[in-house]
């Protein structure tokens, strides 16, 4: 039985505080996987937790409250995406994956499960070159353009690294998930 | 891997009308690859948390939903209370160099320390929770210190004169010296001795200010009333909202076997028998019916656990409780082990499983 989950739905609000911090972050970036404007994605995690403390009568402390939580979001997010008016060929992009096909579960989402120091382990394992234009994207937000005329390189080059990180990153994960496997074989119960 | 490149371009922003379309039908014409962008689309945002995108700030979120469910101030208090106790541990240590964080009873028995003062400075002795402090002044004053509490004196102690000021709860055993009186400064209360025994206890969240005299003779200054003067096995209570002042007859050990790490109890209200456990073994204690704030104890325990007492509380009264284990909330904050209380015909069922 999942304690925090019992102290949660005993209104304990030290308990719930802990449960937003450790969870806001990842589930903003759930959430922004359906939409793609962290601005929205955040509103409606605000919201998500709100309605978790609001309904915590209802908490089933058998049934992990951190499945709960994202299973709330995927719903939200995707009835906002449904919403959405197709204003972009993006928004067009995301509703052909996520509404028109509901094939995602919250249980495949490596977002919920806690990969955080994987990718900071990932990333910092980088080549130089590749690391700098990869974080001037991810974290500067700049374009392939931009990049190219801060680091005096091809755009072409840009993408190459951009490739390249990620294609790292992607194994790192993927070893990563053979590890979960493994714990799931030798622990089947 | 004409598609893998797609992806890229897609998320980074960099994808062209013409690209779009390609993706478009790529991604309706399998569910493998609706997969595959859906693995991408978490990579990228995965990598977006590491850095901690600017617009994810988890301090400012958490002000604004604890706003709205209403939990705003007190939430906010809890964290300067921990952070001035962080702060207080540290003065203590640095003036007293010692003394402090005796974890246990056998511990604090162990650990009879005295000390000489040569300066003037003044002298901070702080417990926490769930410890206690013995301390032996210059003059062989002995001091008992209670869980919690505080007490502090000028490095010249014991020269010219003898005040020490306390707030929480403290025994003391004045050693006899004739020309310098001895005297114990609280909030609201003073207290004057020559040589002897007495207890006192004055807790910021306790509303009564209590002297218990259990040898010779001592006298009790309030502002703006006149002194009182008590005998042994006499107790002086003053409550400090309604300013009423009880003198009455006790069997004093029940107030001073503390130092001896027994709790004792007679007829003594529920939520003051609470306040002392919390204190006592460092729990935080809620009484989730207020009805039970009517019962009365009167109980006697000596070095029990804490499951051993609240197990005895529940057999002679109508309570159930909930222990929960000290939780770790992240790398180095934790919960203190906290117990919920309730009355036992509103037991609280927490199998009910059902989704909001």
């Amino acid at each position: 039985m999942d304690q925090l989950a019992v102290r949660i739905k005993l209104g304990d609000i030290q308990a719930f505080e802990l449960f937003f911090r450790k969870y806001y972050v990842p589930l903003c970036g759930f959430t922004n996987k359906f939409l793609n404007d962290p601005e929205q994605s955040k509103e409606i995690v605000q919201e998500v937790f709100i309605k978790v403390w609001e309904n915590r009568k209802d908490i089933d402390p058998d049934y992990p409250l951190k499945a709960f939580l994202f299973k709330i979001a995927q719903n939200a997010s995707l009835n906002k995406l449904q919403r959405k008016k197709v204003e972009s060929k993006y928004i067009e992009i995301y509703k052909l994956v996520y509404i028109d096909h509901k094939e995602f579960s919250v249980h495949e989402s490596l977002l919920a499960r806690e990969l955080e120091d994987n990718i900071a382990t990932a990333i910092g394992k980088l080549p130089c070159e590749c690391k700098r234009v990869f974080e001037l994207s991810r974290i500067e937000g700049l374009k392939y353009s931009e990049i190219a005329n801060v680091l005096n390189i091809s755009i072409k080059t840009v993408e190459t690294q951009m490739s390249k990180a990620l294609r790292s990153l992607r194994l790192e994960l993927s070893e990563y998930l053979t590890f979960i496997l493994i714990v799931v074989l030798l622990n089947p119960f | 891997m004409e598609s893998q490149k797609l992806l890229e371009r897609f998320f980074a922003g960099e994808i062209s009308e013409k690209e779009i379309e390609i993706l478009k039908s790529w991604l309706e014409k399998d569910p493998e690859n609706r997969h595959i962008f859906d693995r991408e689309n978490e990579l990228w945002q995965e990598t977006a948390l590491y850095t901690r995108l600017e617009s994810y700030k988890t301090d400012s979120a958490w002000s604004s939903i604890s706003e709205k469910i209403g939990a705003g101030g007190n939430n906010k208090k809890e964290i300067a209370i921990q952070s001035i106790l962080r702060h207080r541990i540290l003065l203590a240590a640095a003036s007293v160099a010692l003394l402090l964080a005796l974890g246990s009873f056998s511990l604090w028995i162990g650990s009879r320390i005295s000390f000489k003062h040569s300066a003037a400075l003044p002298v901070t002795i702080m417990t926490n929770d769930g410890n206690k402090a013995h301390i032996l002044l210059a003059d062989s004053t002995e001091v008992f210190l209670n869980s919690d509490s505080k007490l502090e004196y000028n490095g010249n102690y014991g020269i010219k004169d003898r005040v020490v000021r306390l707030s929480g709860e403290a025994f003391f055993d004045v050693s006899s010296d004739p020309g310098k009186t001895f005297q114990v400064q609280t909030d609201q209360m003073n207290i004057t001795a020559k040589g002897t025994k007495f207890n006192v206890l004055s807790y910021d969240n306790e509303d009564r200010i209590e002297t218990t005299l259990e040898e010779g003779e001592v006298q009790i200054s309030i502002k703006g009333m006149d002194a009182i003067n008590i005998k042994p096995g006499q107790q002086v209570v003053f409550f400090a909202k309604t300013r009423e002042v009880v003198v009455r007859n006790v069997a004093t050990d029940t107030y001073t076997s503390w130092k001896e790490n027994k709790l004792r109890f007679n007829d003594t209200p529920f939520e003051e028998v609470m306040r002392n456990l919390s204190r006592r073994y460092n729990v935080n204690i809620e009484i989730a019916d207020k009805e039970l704030l009517s019962l009365r104890y009167t109980a006697t325990f000596i070095d029990e656990s804490i499951d051993d007492v609240m197990k005895m509380l529940k057999a002679v009264s109508p309570i159930t409780y909930k222990i929960f284990n000290r939780t770790s909330v992240s790398d180095k904050n934790y919960l203190n082990p906290k117990i919920i209380i309730n009355s036992r015909r509103q037991s609280v069922k927490t199998n009910n499983p059902k989704l909001i």
